[in-house]
């Protein structure tokens, strides 16, 4: 088996709800979530809204801390890293987000936006970036002649195409999807979804797929963990948790899913 | 697409991308009719104002003795070589208009370029600060909204001593607010956005985010606040300049001519009427355009 890249152990984030100190309630948005993220393999975080499983994705992507608990980088403790360990550590966990047109900065060109991830880490010259801006575009299937436009002129599966480029601008071995499919057509949903099988075999990354669509969970995902009001409720691999769900609630978000076998009857 | 222009990734294919948006953008403008009129007001004025030595019959402060108080050439007495008249000390009001041309584009371009500059910092700097700082920059200014803008402006020439400089000075400390209050509100809006964050994530610093994801983002409102704080500046200037405290006789200004020619409203009215009058549609044209650039950078309004 592959090598362990993220480790999550205890993983617990609160939030104070009201103003003043004494009286607030203190509200666990996340509580003792433990996994791991295996190279080249996708683990699936579910849930209803509220689960918490957006903020273990901005906590992974460093965009928000925990409260509590270690997060291990290939065998090292985020938490406990220097702030030069832990802005390359950041570098390897990179996000994609559910909304592209919202993701993507309005004024800035496709390749601008592209080449921001390799400038402000001083990576290569300006000529060695637009090269790596157009071989990016070319593996996500879009072409050179993109680079000049802005995201406006783009349909959605477009702009999440390119949201995936500049994820993987600076080669991270993690990539935290939160819900990458959920805003697009369900015709675009499939064409995303094998892009990123695709790039996964190419890049050998570990996803961490954010979703509330289980159908779509079940066609990406080789780990699923269930979230429910902030804690783990159950955690295997894909086709045991859809065959055999242990939990009850793992058995209502399944029933609650739409089937073509109930559809029909 | 075929086009050999925008085939390649560089620096041409981008440049056709910017004349585009130009193109876009002047066609949304081409509509509103009083921001065209305004536009070409303000053209007229800067060549004015750029030519004055060669439009200008006479110096700024040239005089005649034997051509005092003579009346605009159209009027019996009046005489082509003098176009709108002379003032009291015989000096041509048409070349003196002129050349406070050049001053008034002059105060109105420095006035909004300071304020316009710090504004936008304080206000940018106050969405990303945490709230103690945040607060403070923006209670700043509100105390500073507070007062009557002139009034304000009056303390500042005040403590200062009058002069043009001050009273420029003065003028857009006034202005300062709200720019402030406008890049602020903007910046809130494109903070809790997801490419800020996309930004952040991919390691980019404070300064970069904020000057060159954020800023571009806000500047809609501020063009137009820009574009009318020019006609705020300009008669804040003037009235400045009119009560005494902001540019000194024998500068060419409108507002210290105007206040210069007040005795002889009576018997020569062109004294007062041209520099009045040139305020007047200056301020108008600025204002029109502000319009006219509103409704043309607003990107609800779509055309069809």
């Amino acid at each position: 088996m592959s090598e362990i890249v993220l480790n999550v152990r205890n993983l617990t984030r609160e939030f104070r709800l009201g103003a003043w100190g004494s009286s607030a309630t203190i509200l666990k948005a996340v509580d003792g979530v433990s996994f791991s993220v295996r190279q080249g393999r996708t683990l699936a975080i579910v849930g209803e809204s509220g689960s918490g499983k957006t903020t273990v994705g901005r906590i992974l992507a460093s965009f928000d801390n925990p409260t509590s608990g270690e997060i291990d980088m290939e065998g090292k403790s985020i938490l406990q890293m220097n702030k030069r360990e832990r802005k390359e550590a950041r570098k390897s966990v990179q996000m994609v987000f559910q909304n592209p047109l919202g993701s993507l900065n309005p004024r800035k060109t496709i390749g601008a936006t592209l080449e921001e991830p390799l400038k402000v880490n001083g990576i290569g010259t300006h000529r060695e970036r637009s090269v790596a801006v157009s071989a990016m575009l070319h593996k996500v299937g879009l072409q050179d002649e993109h680079a000049n436009r802005y995201p406006g002129s783009f349909s959605g599966g477009q702009r999440q195409r390119i949201a995936i480029a500049r994820a993987l601008m600076l080669q991270p071995k993690v990539i935290v999807a939160d819900e990458p499919v959920s805003a697009l057509d369900v015709s675009i949903q499939a064409q995303i979804l094998n892009l990123l099988m695709d790039l996964q075999d190419e890049f050998r990354i570990a996803y961490i797929f954010i979703s509330h669509d289980l159908s779509v969970v079940r066609h990406i995902a080789h780990d699923v963990l269930v979230m429910y009001r902030g804690k783990v409720v159950e955690h295997g691999p894909t086709e045991q948790i859809f065959s055999a769900p242990a939990h009850e609630y793992t058995r209502t978000l399944l029933d609650a899913a739409p089937s073509m076998r109930r559809a029909f009857g | 697409m075929k086009n050999p222009a925008t085939s390649q990734l560089g620096r041409a294919g981008q440049t056709s991308a910017i004349i585009h948006q130009w193109l876009v953008f002047w066609r949304k403008l081409r509509l509103h009719r009083g921001a065209v009129i305004g536009l070409a007001i303000m053209v007229c004025l800067c060549l004015a104002a750029l030519l004055a030595p060669l439009i200008a019959p006479h110096g700024s402060t040239e005089q005649f003795r034997d051509a005092v108080l003579l009346p605009p050439f159209w009027q019996e007495g009046g005489s082509l070589s003098f176009p709108l008249g002379t003032d009291d000390v015989g000096r041509d009001l048409f070349s003196r208009l002129i050349f406070g041309a050049r001053l008034s584009l002059f105060i109105g371009a420095v006035v909004v370029g300071s304020s316009l500059l710090v504004g936008t910092v304080l206000g940018l700097f106050a969405a990303f600060s945490p709230k103690l700082v945040d607060d403070l920059i923006m209670r700043v200014m509100d105390i500073l909204l507070v007062f009557p803008s002139l009034l304000l402006a009056v303390v500042v020439v005040g403590v200062m001593g009058p002069g043009l400089g001050n009273a420029m000075i003065a003028v857009a400390v006034v202005c300062v607010p709200s720019y402030t209050r406008l890049a602020r509100a903007a910046a809130m809006a494109e903070r809790n956005k997801d490419y800020v964050l996309a930004s952040q994530g991919v390691g980019a610093g404070l300064f970069r985010i904020i000057f060159i994801n954020v800023l571009p983002n806000c500047m809609s409102p501020l063009i137009v606040q820009a574009t009318l704080g020019f006609a705020v500046a300009i008669l804040d200037a003037a009235a400045l300049g009119f009560l005494g405290l902001g540019a000194q006789p024998p500068t060419p200004e409108w507002g210290t001519m105007l206040a210069g020619a007040l005795r002889y409203f009576y018997t020569a009215w062109w004294v007062v009427t041209f520099p009045g009058l040139l305020i007047l549609v200056t301020v108008l044209a600025f204002n029109l355009l502000g319009d006219g650039l509103r409704d043309a950078l607003d990107p609800r309004i779509q055309q069809p």
